[in-house]
C-alpha cells in the first residue's frame, strides 16, 4: 500500500476541522438527550425547567448555521458522497419510523427495555429514537465515502 | 472515462494534497479522480486542464 506523505495527512487534517457540521449534530443530539433525561425526573425543580428547555437551543442555531453553510464549503465530490449517503440513510430513516411507530403502539412509550446482567431497566424514549437516524446517516457516509476513496 | 491526473502530477512531483490546494478540493476528490471512481464535473475538468497547462481532451479520455 502506497504511504500516504505527511503533507496530505495535515491537508486532510486542516480540512475536516473546517467541516464542523457533524460535531453540530452530535452537540445538538447531546444536549437533547441531556435535556429530555432531566425533563423527565419527577423530582425536577420546576425553576429548573426553564434552564433544561433552553439547553439545546444554542447548539440547535450552531446545527442550523452549519447545515445552512456546509454545502457551500463542499466540493462537487463530498457532495456527491453526501447525496449518496442520504439516498441510501433516507429509506432506511423511514423504515426506522416505521418501526418505532409499531412498537409504540404495541407497547406505548417511552417503552421499558428489560436490562440484562441484574443492571437496573432502562426505558426506550426520544434520545434512543432521536440518534438511529444519525448514525444511519454516519454509517451511509462511511461506506459510501469508504467505496471512493478506499484502496484499490 | 479515464485520466492523466496521476501521471501529471507526478510528473511535476506535486502531492495530492498540492494539487488539491491549486483545485480548492479535497486530497480525496483528487484521489477518487486519480483512481477513475469518480468523473469530475466540467468546470473542474476545465479547471485541472488550465493548472496542467493542457486542454481537457488531453488529460481526459472516453473509455472504451
Amino acid at each position: 500500500m502506497t504511504k500516504i506523505p505527511d503533507a496530505d495527512v495535515w491537508a486532510d487534517a486542516r480540512r475536516a476541522f473546517r467541516r464542523q457540521g457533524s460535531l453540530a449534530g452530535f452537540g445538538v443530539v447531546l444536549c437533547f438527550a441531556v435535556a429530555m433525561r432531566q425533563l423527565g425526573q419527577a423530582d425536577l425543580d420546576p425553576s429548573m425547567r426553564w434552564l433544561w428547555l433552553l439547553l439545546p437551543v444554542p447548539a440547535l442555531a450552531w446545527a442550523v448555521w452549519e447545515a445552512t453553510a456546509q454545502p457551500r464549503r463542499r466540493d462537487e465530490f463530498e457532495r456527491m458522497v453526501s447525496a449518496r449517503a442520504s439516498e441510501i440513510s433516507w429509506p432506511l430513516t423511514i423504515v426506522w419510523i416505521g418501526f418505532v411507530a409499531l412498537l409504540a403502539t404495541a407497547y406505548g412509550f417511552p417503552m421499558p427495555i428489560p436490562a440484562p446482567f441484574g443492571l437496573p431497566p432502562d426505558n426506550f424514549g426520544w434520545p434512543e429514537v432521536l440518534v438511529v437516524p444519525l448514525l444511519i446517516h454516519l454509517a451511509a457516509f462511511t461506506i459510501v465515502y469508504k467505496r471512493y476513496t478506499g484502496p484499490r | 472515462m479515464t485520466n492523466r491526473v496521476q501521471e501529471l502530477r507526478l510528473a511535476r512531483r506535486w502531492t495530492q494534497a498540492r494539487l488539491a490546494e491549486e483545485l480548492d478540493v479535497s486530497r480525496q476528490t483528487i484521489y477518487a479522480i486519480e483512481s477513475g471512481r469518480f468523473d469530475p464535473s466540467l468546470p473542474l475538468a476545465f479547471l485541472i486542464a488550465r493548472c496542467f497547462g493542457l486542454r481537457i481532451e488531453e488529460i481526459f479520455t472516453p473509455e472504451g
